[in-house]
């Protein structure tokens, strides 16, 4: 297998030669041979960090949101972010809402996220501690580990305009593409090794076991799975629920 | 700003050594763009169950697509939920990825007329979730709404009417990415 770079002055390209020049002229079909094409975009990381958020203990009777700011961004406006964060030793990715801590079918659970707005990236917590007084559910205090990944792109997000060179190398500069690779960012990549799990699709399932007898009817129960990372597996299980798969990515 | 070829690979580094560029690596292809909003109705729980399933249109992308990124901002129109919670955070930008919940319903009761009580007989109250999950599904890129809540006890009530979620914007950025090819 050898590797080719090809450029003029309306495309370049980095791909696997083993199709010949194919990917050049048409990249969707040979993706799984393409580095780099310059009709693709790709996502610039730009900041990682790394800390700690110790979240309340919630007692019985209580429910809603709360944010713990974790970095004061210093942007003009909301970065995208992404994360992992650790919990008793578990590496479990950010996407979505991430329960940990669920009692009754799920029916009662505390769920951790990342956020971001024009001055703060933030921890977050969903909780809901409440219900009838038979089920007196509490949460105690945890520890929260996370690692969140900043990107370059800002919300609301405006799609730039690539206007540098199609390839220019130097001892300057190494920019492909018009801007869309310049070796002075980074990128999000695909890496087996990566520190960073990202989530491709569903994470929460919803499941009813039949409805019931009047007056009596059953509850339904929702569960969460992303890759080895499970909650309430038999709700998953009789949802038919399909989950998403994290992949590892860094930069 | 160093650059290096040789057979199989090809690598950029920059100034400072690091490296930018490795065709060792996998890249993430960005293979569509999307933005918009779209407002997902109030919910009203009549009778004693709610259970909804609406797919919205986010856009079309090369089947070879596989990972979403993004983010999305959840504003509330008009009124706030009753007999359910409002679990999500208005305000800030979510991470497209995952599941998240907009409503979870437990523990207010309907046992007497007009009123929403708290702390009542088991299962007199709305037990239930709405959640959100940006997805791929064939070449389309959509949003799906998942919300179900029962009334798991009817005997008592005084009531027919129990509530339900509030309307929501949602307004959101989404990178269609091909990961892991």
């Amino acid at each position: 297998m050898g590797i080719d770079l090809y450029a003029n002055s309306s495309v370049c390209a980095v791909f696997e030669n083993t199709a010949g020049d194919a990917p050049i002229s048409s990249p969707l079909a040979h993706l799984d041979k393409l580095k780099f094409h310059s009709s693709l975009d790709y996502v610039e990381f730009d900041q990682k960090v790394t800390g700690s958020v110790t979240l309340p203990a919630r007692t019985y009777g209580s429910v809603g949101t709360a944010l713990y700011p974790i970095l004061a961004h210093g942007r003009s406006a909301a970065p995208l972010v992404t994360g992992i964060c650790t919990i008793l030793g578990n590496e479990i990715p950010l996407a979505g809402f991430t329960p940990i801590q669920t009692a009754i079918a799920g029916q009662f659970r505390r769920a951790i996220f990342v956020s971001s707005d024009a001055t703060y990236v933030y921890l977050g917590e969903s909780y809901l501690a409440r219900g009838p007084a038979s089920a007196a559910i509490e949460f105690a205090s945890v520890l929260v580990s996370y690692t969140v990944y900043l990107s370059r792109r800002t919300m609301p997000y405006a799609a730039p305009v690539y206007a540098a060179d199609m390839l220019n190398l130097s001892a300057a500069q190494a920019i492909m593409g018009r801007g869309r690779f310049d070796a002075s960012k980074k990128y999000f990549r695909a890496d087996s090794t990566g520190a960073l799990m990202a989530d491709k699709g569903r994470t929460g399932s919803l499941y009813v076991a039949g409805a019931g007898v009047a007056p009596f009817y059953n509850a339904p129960q929702w569960g969460y799975k992303c890759g080895s990372y499970e909650f309430n597996a038999a709700a998953n299980a009789g949802a038919g629920f399909v989950p998403g798969t994290p992949t590892r990515i860094d930069a | 700003m160093p650059f290096e070829m040789m057979p199989g690979r090809f690598v950029l580094t920059d100034t400072d050594g690091r490296v930018a560029f490795d065709t060792n690596y996998r890249s993430l292809h960005q293979l569509g763009y999307f933005s918009g909003s779209f407002v997902i109705p109030q919910r009203s729980c009549i009778g004693t169950e709610l259970d909804v399933a609406a797919t919205y249109s986010i856009g079309s992308v090369s089947p070879f697509a596989n990972m979403l990124m993004g983010s999305f901002y959840v504003t509330r129109i008009g009124t706030f939920p009753t007999g359910v919670f409002e679990v999500v955070p208005l305000g800030v930008w979510l991470p497209v990825g995952g599941t998240v919940d907009l409503t979870l319903g437990r523990g207010q009761t309907f046992l007497t007329s007009g009123v929403v009580q708290t702390g009542g007989a088991d299962g007199s109250d709305l037990v239930g979730v709405q959640q959100l999950t940006f997805e791929i599904i064939g070449s389309s890129v959509v949003a799906t709404e998942r919300a179900k809540y029962v009334l798991t006890r009817t005997a008592g009530l005084q009531q027919t009417t129990f509530g339900g979620s509030a309307s929501y914007q949602i307004d959101y950025h989404v990178f269609a990415m091909a990961c892991d090819l």
